[in-house]
């Protein structure tokens, strides 16, 4: 994305933020609560329209097109958010319903929802209903729904700040295996510093709607001169 | 139950009668939902001006006494009224209309609050799976059905149940607009009160099935049938 602004009412959310991650690449997005990354993520999963600025995908401009030929762009990416978002409905038909938007055959659909449901260990839950399931369950649950659609783009909206550790490492496992195999752009947000050190290739500080601070993450938490970047890790992490 | 009791559940005219009310009841309320979900759906999906002024309109409709629907459609539908030369004044097509009348709102005001009820989260995640706009309203309406379904039930309820509206303009004329409700008002005031009572029997019983139906329709998605269930909605 490219020098994209997006305000609600009269408060300016985000400020003028580029941002680009590369194929293969798990990009961290961190920073305090209220820094904007939400609603970044949201802009760029097409689900908020900036008020100025470009959203690329495989060098084609979005906001751009026609809301058939977005949805095509849409249908390439996906968003695991940070409280589970379930349907009124079984587990199976949870993790479906992204195919089956998309019209794929049943057998298909089938295949799919068998392989994730056993990756993100639910496959003995497939036919209980969702709202039966735990909170570190339902959060693999739409992890499992997200990696079904095989996305180009995943984003992830801090869906490990609710967990368990067991829970927590199972999903960074998932999500950094996806995004090897997969060779998928991968943007997390976290404000776990800790987690975007053992997960990220590169990692962003978001601080008050602005990218403040970019890098590798080896260059990001050791050899920062940004003095806001060393205030919001406080120091440890930068010796 | 006496005899004369008996024969009366077997009376061919009380079968047509039976008949005759739930074939208009369901006509109506199948009717009224074809053109009052659409209607809730998109008061429950879309912020316009004018929006508070409609639903506050749809509630007091909710609540529109049978008798002035009776009368209102009673002068449309009359020689005199712009819907005269149709000739529908006393015949079972104006009571479908005077209960298809007293069903719109109350589907329309339900199928609102339903949809309105599903979690705005629910939207944004389904459109971030790519959903069009028909494949949103669709996963909508799988959402809100239990809501959906209640609205129908108590809609049947109502026309089922109603006497003013269709007493007016279907004139309860025997073997033609005689129906359950507007036969026991009759056979009340003829003091025939045994054959009242097993008329307000069948509509109870058929009545019913109805509902029994239709509520399996709306309880059967539900998770861990038959145990007390909590609702559980993460990040509302």
């Amino acid at each position: 994305m490219e020098d994209v602004w997006k305000s609600f009412g009269e408060k300016k959310v985000i400020k003028g933020v580029t941002l680009e991650a590369l194929e293969g690449q798990l990009y961290c997005l961190i920073g305090p609560n209220g820094s904007g990354k939400t609603t970044l993520l949201k802009i760029a999963d097409m689900l908020e329209v900036p008020d100025s600025g470009k959203i690329y995908f495989d060098g084609v401009e979005l906001l751009g097109l026609d809301h058939a030929k977005r949805i095509q762009y849409i249908r390439r990416m996906a968003m695991v958010f940070q409280h589970p978002i379930l349907y009124n409905a079984s587990v199976y038909d949870n993790i479906s319903i992204g195919l089956r938007i998309r019209g794929l055959s049943r057998s298909e659909i089938e295949d799919r929802v068998k392989r994730v449901l056993n990756e993100v260990n639910l496959y003995d839950y497939r036919n209980k209903h969702a709202y039966t399931l735990s909170g570190g369950e339902a959060q693999r649950l739409c992890l499992a729904r997200a990696l079904a659609l095989e996305p180009k783009v995943l984003f992830l909206d801090e869906p490990t700040a609710n967990l368990d550790p067991a829970n927590k490492y199972a999903i960074e496992r998932m999500v950094k295996d996806y995004c090897i195999k997969n060779k998928a752009i991968v943007i997390f947000t976290t404000h776990d510093m800790l987690e975007a050190k053992r997960l990220a290739d590169k990692v962003g500080l978001l601080l008050d709607g602005k990218i403040v601070e970019e890098g590798s993450v080896q260059d990001f938490f050791t050899r920062t001169k940004n003095e806001l970047v060393a205030n919001f890790l406080g120091g440890e992490l930068t010796l | 139950m006496s005899q004369k009791s008996a024969l009366i559940f077997l009376d061919s005219e009380i079968l047509g009668i039976t008949l005759l009310s739930f074939q208009v009841s369901c006509t109506a309320v199948l009717l009224a939902s074809i053109f009052a979900l659409p209607i809730g759906t998109v008061l429950g999906l879309k912020d316009f001006r004018g929006k508070q002024v409609i639903l506050t309109l749809v509630n007091t409709l909710m609540g529109l006494p049978p008798v002035v629907v009776g009368l209102i459609l009673y002068l449309l539908l009359s020689n005199m009224g712009p819907l005269g030369p149709l000739s529908l004044l006393y015949t079972p097509t104006a009571m479908i209309l005077a209960q298809f009348v007293l069903a719109v709102p109350i589907i329309v005001g339900l199928t609102y609050s339903a949809i309105a009820d599903v979690s705005e989260k629910i939207v944004e995640q389904t459109l971030s799976l790519g959903a069009t706009k028909r494949q949103l309203i669709l996963i909508m309406f799988k959402e809100a059905r239990m809501g959906i379904l209640t609205s129908i039930i108590a809609a049947f309820g109502r026309a089922v149940s109603e006497v003013g509206a269709i007493m007016i303009v279907g004139g309860n004329i025997r073997y033609f607009t005689r129906t359950l409700t507007t036969a026991i008002v009759l056979y009340t005031s003829m003091g025939e009160f045994e054959t009242a009572i097993v008329l307000g029997t069948i509509l109870l019983i058929t009545s019913f099935t109805i509902n029994l139906f239709l509520t399996y329709l709306q309880t059967r998605y539900r998770p861990d049938k038959g145990k007390r269930f909590k609702v559980m909605r993460f990040g509302d």
